[in-house]
């Protein structure tokens, strides 16, 4: 070997705190629109009812002051209606002890929606498990009408089967799914289109607490370390559904052991328009993946050539939150992730396969340098036909300024609406009319009431939960699809073309995006001006078309596979 | 947060990181902690005010403590004097101090409000603080008042990219280039900004003209890169863009840049000006500046370790192995300090300890292709073939773009008279890295041998095509006959 050929390791220490004098005292950080313009005016989307609903579920990671890295962003939240009464129940997972999860005795929360009210219902459902949480997947993996669920956790993953009678059944061992790895995002999806749900794990670093380092800031505090000061990242897991409540590791026989990282966000959707779901991982520090399937159930990792590995400056960013939307509706699946202060939040825009980083240009990017993101989601919160996004943040470092005395951590959250052709702009007072800051890290997006509006819920560090009912105002009608599959489970991926006679939207089913959440299956639409949708034609996960409509707004509408035209 | 990028890295190749970013030294609010010192451009009375601080005990890094205290004393022993203001101005700026930077420029240009220059520096502290179009604004007005700023109109281009202004991006850069026709950053800038306008030809052109002033620009290979795949060139395209990966930006001189260099005291900004120097070969400038921080930080991880890794780059292998040593008793299954090890120990011939320690690289990270390829080399070393060509494949596996892996490979499986698979890992290694002379020789002799004439033809035609007089193309076309 060459003298060139070493290996530099990486940095340890992270931020430096400093105290400064200043001329003008400003305490808070300013932002500059991209085009020099105002922000869009002031409106209060949001309001934080979660103790008023009777939600009160607050994370909790563990003894303080030990800085173990897998505290950082534990916790998930799911959206999911559990006992099939069409409404969304909320499951909460817990994180409690990093060394050992059960000593604190907390485990995770389902909450039933009694009409609005949230009702604990975790024991009779059976559903508690204390596993120091990171992700959960729902989805009805055995197609037997109701929603199961999948959680990530820092050792084994935990499988429950949803027996149909408003209880659960641990059958990890017995389905084959219980990656002892540290699982993050995770999510159900039919890769292979046999009418079944798979089930792909993100799997951050390889920890264990012997591995942990001390890190300090420049001033010889503690502080977290960056994933790489574990020189482990790991291997992703695909498990592919029998078809008998069984799963098979197919990681080595798929592809994806070919591919490392330190990964937190998960995104499935067809990016290459080959008609297989390809699978995007969102890597905290190194480059992203993009497994595109050759529809023969084998994937290559693409993203360098895709254009969506690095940024548009070839740096990999620290990726947390990631959703596949069609953001500038024009028919394919693009891609924006959350990253760390001094980076951008990332929207790679999708040409037929190629991606290119349009950051610059749609509002999104130096809006977002100062905080951290985590949690977000794409979603016409005010109905007025264009995708809004909402990104909920908190930083990972005690890295100064701190925009709150209390938490060190604590950043606000960001609503921007949707300007058309993939342009924002970001509400200028935030995403609520009372100003929330913490440290938010899950968050997870659908209808809790019902109204045709999205609604969320975010988990914030070391507090409770926050649920943001969405209160408008809005600018149009809306409709909504439950859109189901031959067997009867929510056909995630099915990409649905709503024709309201004058304009196209391109919306998809689709529960797993954000960070470490699993979000409403529902496709919602926002009408804007138009009052009806003339058709809806459904491109299904198994490859077949079909139309539905004419349909009347204001409405949830059920679409089943094999009953369209 | 940053890692290593274990899943795209050659064994064993630099890791270089940008360490700042990790850094990310930013500021606290003023008056967080109560207030503890005021700095500002003037007083009340209108009156040059007293120097910006970091104050006494909050247990920054003390060489920055001790630089920044040292000019303030000197500004307030002399406070009409503008110079000192400048020098604490840029020692802030060169700790990334932006906060304090910015305040501290104010003072400066209370002297001079129309100091270009010094508009320019201020106008780098509040793009760094997230405050765009202002610092935007700034670097117009400088320009206004001095048009011979390159460094504020480059940076002007770099903000007018962020903010997704292509054309007048392209003008800027341009008008850079025009005065100055060799700052191929700058020709990067057009490059970036003709690529967001679907002008990816120009782009490309515009790119092989900034590698020609200077190929070691990674960030030109990546616009190239997405230059090429807009032309639909995708196999050149992805070569350059992995080549680009992990670029970082370059901005033009000014006449402020040494003195602001000199100030660059902070632990982070002194690994950094190490990494870099070892990345840019200049490895031997690197270990003064590691051992001056190894007395002050002698159980840093880092230091320690890219002390070692400059210490191997200028052969002094006993100092790394040493060092390395020591880095290895903070964390026995640190891989990159077993590899880095093993990398000097193979240097000195200590084979049983190469071998000892690239075993145990292979065991604390088995998905680390690095790993299985220091532990190929001590194999070989040792004349252990077999288990050296198992590693390879096993590395060549775990990281499919580097072409070093079936090419060393291919050199195994001659040896181990596996001629077809060597013609195999042949063709495989060319096929990540086309131009690589030596192996398409190989390739042409190996594929005459075994009767495969097209192949050999044209393994000998790209050959040829690459350098036609060298010595062993010429060997080559005269084995088979077409000499």
């Amino acid at each position: 070997m060459t003298a060139t050929e070493q290996i530099f390791v990486t940095r340890v220490s992270l931020a430096g705190l400093l105290v400064l004098a200043s001329c003008t005292q400003e305490s808070q950080p300013k932002l500059d629109n991209s085009d020099g313009s105002m922000r869009a005016a002031p409106a209060a989307f949001f309001s934080e009812v979660a103790a008023e609903r009777g939600a009160e579920f607050t994370h909790v990671y563990g003894a303080k002051q030990r800085f173990w890295f897998p505290e950082l962003a534990s916790g998930a939240l799911a959206l999911i209606d559990y006992d099939g009464d069409g409404d969304l129940d909320l499951y909460c997972v817990q994180a409690g002890d990093c060394q050992e999860p059960e000593v604190l005795g907390l485990g995770n929360v389902l909450f039933r929606n009694d009409g609005g009210r949230f009702v604990d219902i975790t024991v009779e459902a059976g559903v508690g498990h204390m596993g120091y949480g990171h992700g959960v997947a729902v989805g009805d993996y055995d197609n037997d009408g109701d929603a199961d669920l999948y959680i990530g956790n820092l050792k084994e993953n935990v499988l429950y089967r949803n027996n149909g009678d408003g209880t659960f059944t641990d059958v990890t061992l017995a389905a084959g799914v219980g990656m002892p790895k540290w699982t993050v995002s995770c999510g159900f999806f039919d890769y292979d289109g046999d009418g079944d749900l798979d089930l792909f794990l993100v799997n951050n670093v390889n920890w264990s607490p012997a591995v942990e380092a001390k890190c300090e800031t420049n001033y010889g505090a503690r502080d977290y370390c960056s994933p790489g000061n574990y020189n482990a990242p790991s291997v992703d897991t695909l498990y592919r559904n029998e078809g008998d409540g069984t799963f098979v590791d197919v990681t080595e026989s798929s592809g994806i052991s070919l591919g490392t990282g330190v990964g937190w966000g998960l995104a499935a959707a067809d990016f290459d328009g080959n008609g297989a779901l390809d699978f995007y991982v969102a890597n905290d520090g190194m480059a992203n993946l993009l497994w595109l399937n050759d529809g023969e159930g084998h994937f290559t990792d693409r993203a360098l050539i895709a254009g969506c590995a690095l940024n548009v400056n070839g740096t990999a960013e620290a990726g947390m939150g990631v959703q596949a939307a069609d953001i500038d509706n024009d028919g394919d699946q693009d891609l924006f992730m959350t990253h760390m202060h001094n980076e951008t939040n990332t929207f790679y825009l999708n040409k037929r396969g190629v991606f290119t980083d349009r950051t610059s240009i749609s509002g999104l990017g130096i809006e977002s340098l100062l905080y951290t993101g985590f949690g977000m989601g794409f979603h016409d919160f005010n109905l007025d036909g264009e995708l809004d996004l909402f990104v909920a943040n908190g930083r990972v470092g005690l890295t100064p300024p701190h925009l709150s005395e209390s938490d060190p951590f604590a950043e606000p959250n960001q609503l921007f609406l949707g300007q058309g052709g993939g342009k924002f702009r970001e509400v200028a007072g935030g995403p609520t009319a009372l100003k929330l800051i913490g440290t938010s890290r899950a968050a997870a997006f659908g209808d809790l009431d019902n109204d045709g509006d999205v609604d969320l819920v975010y988990l914030d560090w070391a507090a409770p939960i926050k649920i943001l009912e969405n209160r408008g105002p809005h600018e149009g009608a809306w409709v909504g699809f439950r859109v189901l599959g031959s067997h009867g489970a929510d056909a995630l991926g099915a990409v649905l073309e709503i024709d309201t006679g004058g304009r196209t939207q391109y919306r998809r089913a689709d529960a797993c995006y954000s960070f470490c959440a699993a979000n409403d299956p529902r496709v919602h639409c926002g009408l804007g001006a138009a009052n009806t949708v003339v058709e809806v034609r459904v491109l299904w996960p198994t490859g077949e078309r079909e139309s539905f409509g004419p349909f009347d707004a204001g409405l949830y509408h059920t679409l089943r596979q094999g009953e369209g035209r | 947060m940053l890692s290593p990028k274990n899943s795209h890295q050659g064994p064993p190749r630099p890791m270089l990181l940008d360490f700042l970013a990790q850094l990310r030294l930013s500021l606290i609010l003023a008056g967080l902690l109560g207030g503890v010192l005021h700095g500002c451009g003037q007083g009340p009375s209108g009156a040059p005010g007293p120097a910006t601080r970091i104050a006494v005990g909050s247990g920054f890094d003390a060489d920055v403590m001790e630089l920044i205290g040292q000019l303030a004393d000197a500004v307030d022993a002399a406070p009409l004097d503008p110079d000192l203001r400048v020098s604490l101005a840029l020692a802030f700026e060169a700790n990334s101090l932006w906060e304090e930077a910015e305040a501290a420029w104010d003072a400066a240009l209370g002297f001079d409000p129309d100091h270009g220059l010094w508009i320019t520096h201020k106008a780098a502290a509040l793009s760094e603080r997230g405050a765009t179009l202002e610092a935007l604004a700034a670097y117009q007005r400088a320009l206004e008042l001095d048009p011979a700023l390159d460094a504020a109109r480059h940076r002007l281009g770099r903000l007018q990219i962020q903010l997704g202004k292509d054309e007048l991006a392209l003008a800027t850069f341009g008008e850079v280039v025009r005065r100055q026709p060799i700052a191929y950053n700058a020709l990067i800038g057009m490059a970036e900004a003709l690529n967001n306008l679907g002008r990816e030809a120009e782009s490309k052109s515009a790119c092989e003209r900034a590698l020609k002033l200077n190929a070691t620009y990674k960030r030109a290979h990546y616009v190239l890169g997405i230059a090429l795949r807009g032309l639909g060139r995708l196999e050149e395209a992805e070569r350059e863009l992995a080549l680009g990966a992990d670029s970082k930006e370059r901005f033009l001189n000014d006449s402020l840049t040494v003195k602001l260099n000199s100030y660059r005291r902070g632990y982070g900004a002194r690994i950094q000006d190490a990494l870099d120097l070892v990345g840019t070969g200049q490895a031997q400038r690197a270990v003064p500046l590691l051992k001056k921080l190894l007395e002050s930080h002698p159980t840093d991880r880092v230091v320690l370790v890219n002390l070692g890794v400059a210490q191997i780059s200028v052969g002094n292998n006993s100092e790394a192995i040493e060092v390395l040593e020591r880095a290895l008793v903070l964390d026995p299954n640190d891989f990159a300090v077993l590899i880095n090890l093993a990398t000097a120990e193979g240097a000195l011939q200590r084979l049983p300890a190469m071998l000892k320690h690239s075993q145990q690289a292979v065991r604390a990270a088995p998905n680390v292709s690095a790993t299985y390829y220091v532990r190929a080399h001590a194999y070989m070393q040792s004349g252990r073939y077999g288990e050296a060509y198992t590693d390879l494949k096993k590395a060549a596996a775990l990281d499919t773009d580097d072409a070093r892996y079936p090419l060393e490979a291919a050199g195994c499986a001659v040896r181990l008279g596996r001629k077809r698979d060597a013609l195999e890992l042949y063709a495989a290694g060319l096929r990540l890295q086309p131009a690589h002379l030596p192996a398409l020789v190989a390739m042409g002799a190996l594929a005459n041998q075994l009767g495969r004439r097209s192949v050999a033809e044209d393994a000998y035609r790209q050959a040829v095509a690459l350098q036609p007089d060298h010595e062993r193309v010429l060997a080559l076309g005269k084995e088979l006959g077409l000499r």
